[in-house]
């Protein structure tokens, strides 16, 4: 069937709207022949999943037709495991249609799949009548041989929609021989960005699209800002979900609001699913041909059709070629990469390589590299799949390097008998690390602080993973700590909330784990912990909710406060008033008392002038806070702060009493928490370190000598 | 269209301060900067600077890095400003037209 993509004047005063119908694009995009057609095998291949009915694993042979990456790659499931394996592939001499390989790359349960090599042989007759695959997987330990049928000459479907308004003039296709500055023998076609993902393996629909996207949704500067693309989004794309799903919205318009500079930006990088929607810009820097161009007109619409298909390519995960090999913190590419900026590729930019645009495309096959085709085909489909694995993570994986017999466990847990936590409520986990050995050990005793050895993963179930990261990382020396056989230490996270947003703000269940990486290489891994977040008891609660969960807000309890951000102080003083008896009234109220326990310095910045300004301290009001989060109600507070929160903030109260001579007041709220740490459980000799120093304290009122504090944080 | 000096954050930034200087004034002082990766711009700025030419510095005092950039008095001028090499360089590239992201 053909599809019309011609585009309408852009200022005729009765548009006609684009219409594209909802067609099944051919897997063969015309330019093979049939011959080739009836003998290639690279595709899609399924066989059943063992223990599950519905199930299928799946084998992706990639080894003829366009761009072949000799690679075969694959899902081996059971019901509670999966692996997805990739192995590179060399013919054999011996003969046809068999291939064999290492395998070298494993994600999930790699026992599930413990060989390392894999042999394919191809069976049956053309056009796949009666074929199969059959996979024999050799080395470590029996040989397993899996047979699969053919499912379709490419590697995944998906579904694009297009979208534009009035006054933008996209390029959905172009004459690849319509600018004279080309490859010599590069074919006199129609490209479309159908074709182009055709090429890269999928088969392509394109959904019906309706009426053009109204510009007053780009407010009154006619320029769109990310968050009215995304509320277009979700008005006009057909396919809109808050879920993973093979499908991607493709949104032209005139200028975004950062102006002319910007072409084109993959745009959905918030909220839970990142990657259904990108937008080129046609009216921006990319309407302005080279100077000197020999035919202007060409030269733009091939830029609009490249800035296309290269914000689609953002959508699939795809990073700029000279942004491959970034890593953590930015990101995490799914294998070592090697950056490419000379690239002929849709994700490098034709005007970074040398010799400029002239230079690119003289050279541009209208394709993606090996690497990139290789993600595209191979890469565990989450990777890759539109709404799933967070935008330019996996652009990756490392495998925990757990040994079987490990030296050190760890545990990620909840100090509290119900893992719920109200809505609003800041997550708060207590990690414990323990010598599982028989002999002392000594260990780094800020190791469980060590963001540089710890990773905490954070998943919503149905949502993406999200990695847990600190606002700040210490560069210090090491201090070493033994740790006798048994013998735990313990460290306190607020996981809820950390640098790149809040990972634990919604209603719904989460799973938390834990990896910690010790010097000698090994990794410990704590068991998952499960916790829920209620919903919202009242209309009040989702009011205050748009407010707290801000990045300045998570800052501000990350530090237990800020003089800085005062907006945040403003919107937790706010809920401590409206919420009084709630658990996040509890963090609010430290957060803004603590630092009005001291005076203290902000950088300040006036008519270009730097000067340091002094805070004073508001020593009532922070003894009014305090008390009532840490005093009024102490098991409330235990319970949300974490034991160890709990007794580091009201150690620090105490410890703050007595320089403000109150050292009666400070020995009763020591003597108090030792009480409250007592009836919930906590071990004993802790319990009877908070009871010395309340003693201690205690004698000092009485005038006894002075106490020297212990513990805190 | 600007027709003085714009200062573009560009490539590497990841919760950088950075801090824009001339004559020992303070021009700009930035925090918490952060590249959008799918861009490859972190920031766009227009600088208060004066007409021709002059020193300017860039700092990211978290990072200990700092450049010094003699600005020509040809205006309107644009500075890209980029981390490179793991963030452990200060990479400035000058030019008379805008760069364009994509």
């Amino acid at each position: 069937m053909t599809i019309d993509h011609t585009v309408p004047p852009s200022r005729a005063a009765d548009l006609a709207p684009i219409r594209i119908d909802d067609v099944e694009s051919s897997p063969d995009d015309g330019s093979e022949s049939t011959a080739a057609a009836a003998i290639r095998v690279s595709g899609l291949y399924l066989r059943p999943s063992a223990g599950l009915p519905f199930r299928r694993d799946e084998l992706r042979l990639d080894v003829d037709g366009r761009f072949p990456q000799m690679t075969v790659s694959g899902v081996v499931r059971t019901s509670l495991r999966r692996v997805h394996w990739i192995a590179s592939l060399t013919p054999s001499a011996a003969a046809t249609s068999v291939w064999s390989g290492p395998i070298w790359f494993k994600d999930g349960d790699a026992l599930l799949l413990p060989q390392t090599s894999a042999e394919v042989r191809v069976l049956g007759g053309p056009f796949g009548v009666g074929r199969k695959a059959e996979v024999r997987f050799t080395g470590s330990g029996t040989d397993l041989v899996h047979e699969y049928r053919p499912a379709g000459p490419d590697f995944d479907t998906v579904e694009f929609e297009f979208d534009q308004t009035a006054d933008a003039n996209p390029a959905y296709s172009i004459d690849l021989h319509g600018h004279p500055n080309r490859p010599v023998d590069l074919p006199d076609e129609t490209m479309t960005a159908q074709k182009v993902y055709q090429r890269a393996g999928f088969r392509v629909r394109t959904t019906t699209k309706g009426p053009l996207v109204p510009t007053v949704g780009a407010g009154t500067d006619a320029r769109w800002s990310d968050t009215e693309m995304h509320d277009a989004m979700q008005a006009h794309w057909s396919r809109f979900a808050d879920r993973a799903q093979w499908s991607l919205w493709v949104f032209n318009a005139a200028l975004h609001e950062q102006g002319t500079s910007l072409g084109g930006v993959m745009f959905d990088d918030i909220g839970p699913n990142h990657r259904q929607g990108t937008a080129i810009f046609t009216e921006s820097f990319i309407a302005t041909p080279p100077a000197g161009d020999p035919d202007a007109a060409a030269a733009v619409a091939r830029m609009r059709f490249w800035t296309m298909c290269h914000e689609m390519g953002h959508a699939f995960n795809l990073a700029h070629s000279w942004q491959k090999s970034l890593g953590a913190p930015v990101g995490s590419p799914w294998l070592p990469l090697q950056d490419a900026p000379e690239e002929r590729s849709f994700m490098n930019y034709p005007f970074r390589v040398a010799g400029g645009p002239t230079a690119f495309f003289g050279d541009f096959e209208y394709r993606f590299s090996d690497q990139e085709l290789l993600f595209l085909r191979h890469a565990p489909r989450a990777f890759v799949e539109m709404g799933n694995a967070e935008w330019f993570d996996h652009h990756g994986f490392e495998d925990a390097n757990v040994s079987p017999e490990p030296t050190i466990g760890l545990v990620a847990r909840l100090t509290r008998s119900s893992a719920s936590l109200e809505f609003l409520e800041p997550a708060v986990i207590e990690l414990k690390a323990t010598n599982l050995t028989r002999t002392p050990m000594v260990v780094d005793q800020e190791l469980l602080g060590d963001s540089r050895r710890l990773t905490i993963v954070v998943k919503r179930d149905n949502g993406t993973a999200k990695v847990w990261r600190p606002f700040a990382t210490a560069l210090r020396e090491p201090v070493g700590q033994v740790l006798l056989p048994d013998e735990s230490m313990y460290h306190s996270v607020l996981v809820g909330a950390g640098a790149g947003g809040w990972t634990i703000a919604e209603p719904g269940w989460y799973t938390i784990q834990a990896i910690l990486r010790l010097d000698t290489g090994e990794d410990v891994v704590s068991s998952p912990l499960r916790l829920r977040v209620e919903p919202p008891a009242t209309f009040e609660d989702e009011r205050v909710s748009h407010d707290l969960f801000t990045d300045d807000v998570a800052r501000t309890l990350s530090f237990d406060g800020s003089r800085e951000l005062t907006d945040a102080n403003d919107v937790l003083r706010g809920v401590a008033d409206r919420l009084p008896d709630r658990r996040i009234a509890t963090h609010a109220q430290v957060a803004v008392g603590s630092p009005m326990t001291r005076n203290g310095k902000i950088l300040t910045y006036d008519n270009g002038q730097e000067g340091v300004s002094v805070v004073p301290a508001r020593p009532q009001e922070a003894r009014s806070l305090l008390e009532s989060a840490l005093l009024t109600d102490q098991d409330q507070a235990a319970r949300t702060l974490g034991h160890i929160g709990f007794r580091e903030r009201t150690e620090a109260l105490a410890q703050w009493l007595v320089g403000e001579g109150q050292a009666r007041d400070a020995h009763d709220v020591l003597a108090q928490l030792g009480d409250t740490l007592a009836e919930r459980g906590v071990k004993p000799a802790v319990v009877a370190e908070i009871r010395a120093e309340a003693g201690r304290v205690g004698a000092t009122a009485n005038g006894g000598a002075k106490t020297q504090r212990k513990g805190g944080r | 269209m600007t027709d003085g000096v714009v200062l573009d954050l560009r490539e590497g930034f990841f919760g950088d301060d950075v801090v824009v200087r001339a004559s020992g004034r303070v021009l700009r002082l930035e925090h918490d900067v952060t590249t959008r990766v799918q861009t490859g711009l972190a920031r766009s700025l227009p600088l208060p600077v004066e007409t021709g030419a002059q020193q300017i510095t860039l700092e990211v005092p978290g990072l200990r890095l700092l450049e010094e950039v003699a600005l020509p008095d040809r205006r309107p001028m644009w500075i890209g400003m980029s981390l490179v090499r793991d963030r452990q360089q200060l990479e400035v590239l000058l030019r008379e037209e805008p760069w364009g992201y994509l």
